[in-house]
């Protein structure tokens, strides 16, 4: 009888020992409070990235409706490559026109949905989270930087009063080869239009993008194997350095969202 | 009793010329629905010398730059060179019916007079082969095509119906 209480006495002493020797349980950390892991370490995937291109719109002119072309090519052999992407460009198109309110018949005009839209019509239309904008080159812009800059406070006035919810990236003008150059050195004033374009990105609180130093050789020019017209069209690996800039941009967005939540 | 028997030769001349040629004629008939059976984009394979060099575009393209919906064609080939400054174009589309071939004859009408005007005083070489484009509607087939051959390109595709 004594053995039998003696082993009972044991067996709930031992009942009443191992709650506290079994680990704690994890008690949820509120998000808040949780340490977020830095944003350069979190893991982004290319799936994620086109799908973050699929909620993008690109305007501009001739040199991105070729990168336009550059994406279809890519897609011939990945079609998940940035598929979804829209894109309103038109060759000749100038930032001045960009500016303006409504689109003349007169002038070359962007297109969505097939109709001729104002800039900011197609943004509205088009319901993009991002925007990247790339116009400049046939205004010749970085002769009138003031101008310039000018059309870009109104298209960014004229876009987020229809658009308020879309992120606007405006990126550098691209820079031009040596033979673009003979009469004139626009390499200065690109560089200062892209400075001053930056400035103004930062006052408006939109994104600036730097696609230019990337394709500059150590003379700033824009070197032969990243131009397809010795001039200021790029060729497909002046393009892949343009895309490259634009996945990384993505990817850092894409950080920024999911250390945010 | 001589020119009897020459009328007799004739007749019977004109007899087998009708068989041979209604038998060249089924002939053909076969192939014709060979070709027929092939989708736009095997045709293009076909006709255009240059089809390995150019860019595919898809449906969502044909919708943000001409506006013309998904339920207007049935088929359809859209191509571009690989530059996209070089003004060569080839777009064809069979509609379901004549009137939506007349839709997309009107999208694609305003996109060519787009192009134009966005390449003229700008990409002259391009300008030249646009300007000069093969736009036509066949009764539900429509196509555009600019390139040094476009005629005899746009004569092959309409064949081809």
């Amino acid at each position: 009888m004594k053995d039998i209480l003696k082993k009972m006495l044991i067996l709930l002493l031992v009942m009443a020992v191992l709650p506290v020797c079994a680990p704690a349980e994890e008690t949820a950390v509120p998000p808040q409070e949780a340490a977020s892991a830095p944003a350069e370490e979190i893991e982004v995937t290319d799936e994620e990235v086109n799908a973050f291109f699929s909620r993008a719109l690109f305007i501009g002119d001739s040199v991105t409706s070729q990168l336009r072309v550059r994406i279809k090519e890519i897609q011939k052999k990945d079609k998940s490559f940035m598929k979804g992407c829209r894109y309103s460009t038109a060759q000749s198109y100038m930032l001045y026109n960009g500016s303006r309110k409504n689109a003349s018949s007169n002038n070359v005009n962007l297109t969505l949905g097939g109709e001729e839209l104002p800039l900011w019509k197609c943004v509205k239309k088009a319901g993009a989270d991002y925007v990247f904008i790339l116009l400049g080159l046939n205004d010749y812009v970085g002769e009138k930087i003031e101008k310039g800059i000018g059309w870009v406070d109104r298209i960014i006035d004229l876009c987020l009063e229809g658009s308020p919810d879309t992120k606007l990236v405006f990126m550098s003008l691209t820079p031009v080869t040596r033979s673009f150059c003979r009469k004139k050195d626009y390499r200065t004033m690109w560089d200062n239009y892209n400075a001053a374009l930056k400035a103004k990105c930062e006052e408006r609180g939109v994104y600036y993008l730097d696609i230019a130093t990337s394709l500059k050789d150590e003379d700033g020019y824009l070197p032969k194997k990243y131009t397809s017209d010795g001039r200021c069209h790029l060729s497909s690996d002046g393009l892949d350095i343009w895309l490259g800039v634009l996945q990384d941009f993505a990817r850092d967005r894409i950080r920024e969202e999911r250390a945010a939540q | 009793m001589k020119n009897t028997n020459r009328l007799i030769a004739l007749i019977l001349a004109c007899v087998l010329l009708c068989t041979v040629t209604a038998a060249c004629a089924e002939e053909a008939a076969p192939a014709g629905e060979a070709v027929q059976a092939l989708s736009l984009e095997e045709l293009a394979a076909v006709i255009l010398p240059d089809f390995e060099d150019l860019v595919p575009w898809y449906e969502e393209d044909l919708l943000d730059i001409m506006g013309i919906e998904g339920d207007d064609y049935t088929d359809f080939v859209y191509l571009t060179d690989d530059s996209g400054m070089e003004g060569r174009e080839v777009i064809v589309l069979y509609c379901p019916s004549p009137e939506a071939a007349e839709r997309v004859l009107a999208s694609v009408t305003a996109y060519l007079a787009r192009r134009v005007k966005e390449t003229q005083n700008y990409l002259p070489d391009a300008w030249e082969l646009l300007d000069k484009a093969v736009l036509a509607q066949d009764g539900a087939t429509v196509l555009m095509i600019s390139g040094p051959d476009a005629a005899a390109e746009a004569e092959a595709f309409l064949a081809a119906e």
